[in-house]
């Protein structure tokens, strides 16, 4: 984890905006949310809650994994934004210039720069290292949520490890479905203790979370909750004996890089209805695709 | 009718006695009138033995048989029976107690079905012979033995009894009663609306089971059943002046 | 006295006498209990919710609670569930190893953990203990995931087993319990609970809101679940004919006390009580 500074002195380079403080909160509150994050990292999977602030920016639009981004943030780290494994949506873009203006910090969309990769619903292909930081930004942090509604409720099942439920839920995939249809926000079960939502990944990615050397933070602006994985943490996607659990798999490579690694986003090309699949993660899909022109 | 005891019969011990027994309802509905139904009895009942409850009607008899089944809780005195290794008092006995010797010791063969839904007939009369461990299977067919026995026809047998006749349902509660040996059986006007052909075949089923040492307490309307089965009257007079407010 | 009875006072004169109340040990009462209540009572602040309530209850015992409602007949349920303390009183329950709870001071977790494997619910209305929005075969599953169970296709067959078992059709399996009539959700609740092999079950008015047609069926269905699998049962109705039918012995409640207890059909053939007397009078007769 890159030393998270206490820097008040404006280190002003040019794009920075002085009269904010150094990543736009205050020191005191990103004291508070570290030691969510604090709390969060010794147990993982528990969500920690925290006092959320307001941001200039709507709920659902990241101010979770913006906050967390905030309190970590030192001033020499490099700072990548993704948002569907993209680099240049509307929403990452924005969130790279605000922190770019707020905190002054070099940014970059190459994930191997980076040492804090904030990111809406991917994990990027290039396998992550030690000393960087995930940040993910989540809708509904309650797994449970979706049988059921008492937060009170969901609160015991978690200390109790009532997670029969969660079961029940693959098991209506199947039963209606014929097979566990569930392929984003897949339940999954960190450090044999805690059952947990991933945020609105992709099932594909589960497997990346399982014993990954970067540290992994989830903030949820909306619920005001912290949790997290820390490095090499054991991540199992629940499962059935005789339904394992499995990723997604498409018929064709990229069509751009050739890659049959990736996550394949479908794209739709003009409007008689022609698609091509292509790779989520833009960074990994322009670098393999300037490999592939280098290297004939 | 009063017959010699059998000497063979006096000299065992009874299966079940009865001490002072004394039964008045009080109907706190009606202003707390109060209904005496008996007074005092003493009775006696020994093994193998049938005794016929007699007295005009209202003069208690099945007040006492559902004494005896305690179904009707006694106001005072007792009623010991031989319950195994246990001798059980019915008048004080716990509701557990009272349904242990209601499962193994004491059968009571009611004057009217109460029918259960959905049950068959066959299964009604086979159910007594389950409850006790007795193989599906089997306790089946010695059901279906019986009912064929009282002359119940087959296409009834997997019928459930309650849109059966009078006679019919009363002949499925008698297969019940006589399904299964026990010691002490309770026959509240079990012929009451049989034929004369299944009131032979009640008489021989009530002969056997005195034959295999059943002691009976009965009521039996008809004189001819009365005297071809009972060893001895018990007289029960109606009380005189018996309501008191 | 007739001359049958002096014949009969005369040869028993020689019988030795036997005292009344000395019923030797080893009778049924001696055996272990499941449930064992002590002078319970409950107040909602200065309200009476139910006074000084004490009985055993015994393995493979079906007990009916009976008494009109505001008699504290559903108090003393949640009370046995646990579901809250009593004011004064205890509560003991001997679970499947043999070892005794006391149910006020249980924790939550051991609570949670008797309440979906050892006991079992049934609500009067199916909405309160269904997920209706979970099919049928995910509720009856519910249990034995909740127990560690991950096959799906063992699961599926105990779920196939249960509904056949209470009597619903196979193809209703993925259907939610919103499709379902009255009648079936009830029959589904009581699968959805007796899955998982529950020794005691609590049921409040299980044919509640049901018609009577439906009532006979669930009924019988009841009593022979009960006898298959020597269920113990505390049954809290207001209808006669369910405790009659279903019960082994019965308490009446009234006002939150208890007025008379005893075997189901001595209670009601010969009630004691003015109370219960007044019960058993206002039944209509069908």
């Amino acid at each position: 984890m890159p030393p998270a500074t206490n820097e008040t002195d404006s280190q002003s380079t040019d794009q920075k905006v002085v009269s904010y403080n150094f990543a736009y909160l205050d020191e005191q509150t990103k004291r508070t949310i570290r030691r969510s994050i604090l709390k969060a990292v010794a147990i993982p999977g528990y969500q920690a809650p925290f006092g959320g602030r307001e941001m200039p920016m709507p709920y659902g639009w990241g101010t979770g994994g913006i906050q967390v981004s905030a309190a970590i943030l030192g001033k020499n780290d490099v700072f990548k934004v993704i948002d569907q494994g993209s680099d240049d949506t509307t929403n990452a873009v924005s969130i790279r210039a605000f922190f770019a203006r707020v905190a002054g910090v070099r940014t970059t969309t190459t994930t191997a720069e980076a040492d804090i990769i904030q990111t809406r619903h991917r994990i990027p292909e290039q396998p992550l290292r030690e000393g960087q930081i995930m940040v993910y930004q989540v809708p509904i942090p309650e797994p449970l949520r979706w049988m059921e509604p008492s937060e009170v409720e969901t609160r015991t099942m978690h200390a109790l490890e009532e997670y029969g439920v969660m079961h029940v839920k693959l098991y209506e995939d199947i039963a209606r479905h014929g097979d566990i249809a569930t392929s984003f926000d897949y339940p999954v079960l960190v450090n044999q203790r805690y059952v947990m939502s991933p945020s609105p990944l992709p099932k594909f990615d589960n497997p990346k979370m399982d014993q990954c050397p970067a540290l992994q933070l989830f903030g949820a602006g909306r619920e005001k909750r912290i949790y997290a994985i820390p490095p090499y943490t054991a991540v199992k996607s629940l499962d059935f004996e005789d339904y394992p659990f499995a990723v997604q798999h498409w018929d064709k490579p990229c069509a751009i890089c050739g890659a049959t690694d990736s996550y394949l986003d479908e794209i739709i090309t003009d409007d008689a209805g022609t698609r091509m699949f292509v790779c989520s993660d833009t960074d990994y899909c322009g670098r393999r695709a300037n490999e592939n022109r280098s290297t004939p | 009718m009063n017959r010699t005891p059998n000497p063979a019969t006096t000299t065992r011990k009874p299966v079940l006695s009865v001490r002072g027994l004394s039964k008045t309802f009080t109907l706190h509905t009606q202003g707390g009138t109060s209904i005496e139904a008996f007074s005092d009895l003493d009775l006696d009942l020994r093994e193998g033995e049938c005794l016929a409850l007699h007295g005009p009607s209202g003069a208690g008899k099945s007040t006492l048989l559902r004494s005896l089944y305690a179904n009707y809780k006694p106001c005072a005195g007792s009623i010991l029976v031989n319950h195994g290794a246990l001798r059980v008092n019915m008048a004080t006995a716990s509701p557990r107690m009272v349904l242990s010797v209601r499962h193994s010791t004491m059968g009571y063969v009611s004057q009217f079905l109460r029918v259960i839904p959905r049950v068959s007939s066959l299964d009604i009369v086979a159910e007594r012979l389950t409850i006790h461990g007795e193989e599906e299977q089997s306790a089946r067919e010695k059901a279906g033995e019986l009912l064929a026995r009282l002359r119940i026809p087959k296409r009834l047998w997997n019928l459930a009894p309650a849109t059966f006749s009078g006679g019919e349902q009363q002949r499925v509660n008698i297969a019940r009663g006589f399904i299964r040996r026990y010691p002490i059986m309770l026959l509240d006007e079990p012929t009451a609306s049989l034929d004369a052909a299944n009131r032979k075949t009640v008489v021989a089923l009530i002969e056997e089971a005195k034959k295999t040492g059943t002691a009976i307490v009965g009521i039996f309307h008809d004189e001819g059943v009365r005297d071809a089965v009972a060893d001895r009257l018990y007289e029960l007079r109606p009380q005189d002046a018996r309501v008191s407010a | 006295m007739t001359a049958a009875q002096a014949a009969e006072h005369i040869s028993s004169a020689t019988v030795t006498p036997f005292h009344l109340n000395a019923i030797p040990a080893g009778g049924p009462d001696a055996e272990p209990t499941l449930l064992s209540v002590r002078g319970v009572s409950h107040y909602y602040g200065n309200r009476l919710g139910c006074r000084d309530i004490g009985f055993e209850l015994w393995p493979g015992e079906v007990l009916g609670i009976v008494g009109e409602s505001g008699s504290g007949k559903s108090t003393l349920l949640n009370l046995l569930a646990g579901r809250f303390p009593p004011s004064i009183g205890s509560i003991h329950y001997r679970d499947g190893q043999g070892i005794l709870h006391d149910i006020n001071s249980l924790s939550e977790a051991v609570r949670r953990r008797l309440l979906r494997t050892e006991w079992g619910f049934v609500h009067q209305n199916p909405r309160d203990g269904l997920r209706m929005r979970v099919s049928a075969g995910g509720n009856i599953g519910e249990r034995l995931m909740a127990c560690g169970n991950r096959h799906y296709g063992n699961i599926r067959h105990t779920a196939l087993d249960w509904l056949s078992r209470v009597e619903i059709a196979a193809d209703r399996i993925d259907d939610r319990p919103m499709a379902y009539s009255g009648g079936m959700q009830q029959r589904l609740q009581i699968a959805r609970n007796l899955v998982s092999s529950p020794r005691l079950v609590f049921m409040d008015e299980p044919t509640g809101g049901l018609d009577v047609s439906v009532q006979a069926r669930l009924l019988d269905l009841l009593r022979q679940l009960v006898r298959q699998l020597n269920l113990s049962m505390v049954l809290v109705t207001h209808d006669l004919a369910v405790a009659r039918l279903l019960a082994h012995r019965l308490i009446v409640m009234r006002r939150g006390e208890v007025v008379e207890t005893g075997l189901s059909d001595q209670v009601l053939d010969d009630p004691q009580h003015a109370y219960t007397q007044l019960l058993v009078s206002s039944i209509l007769q069908g």
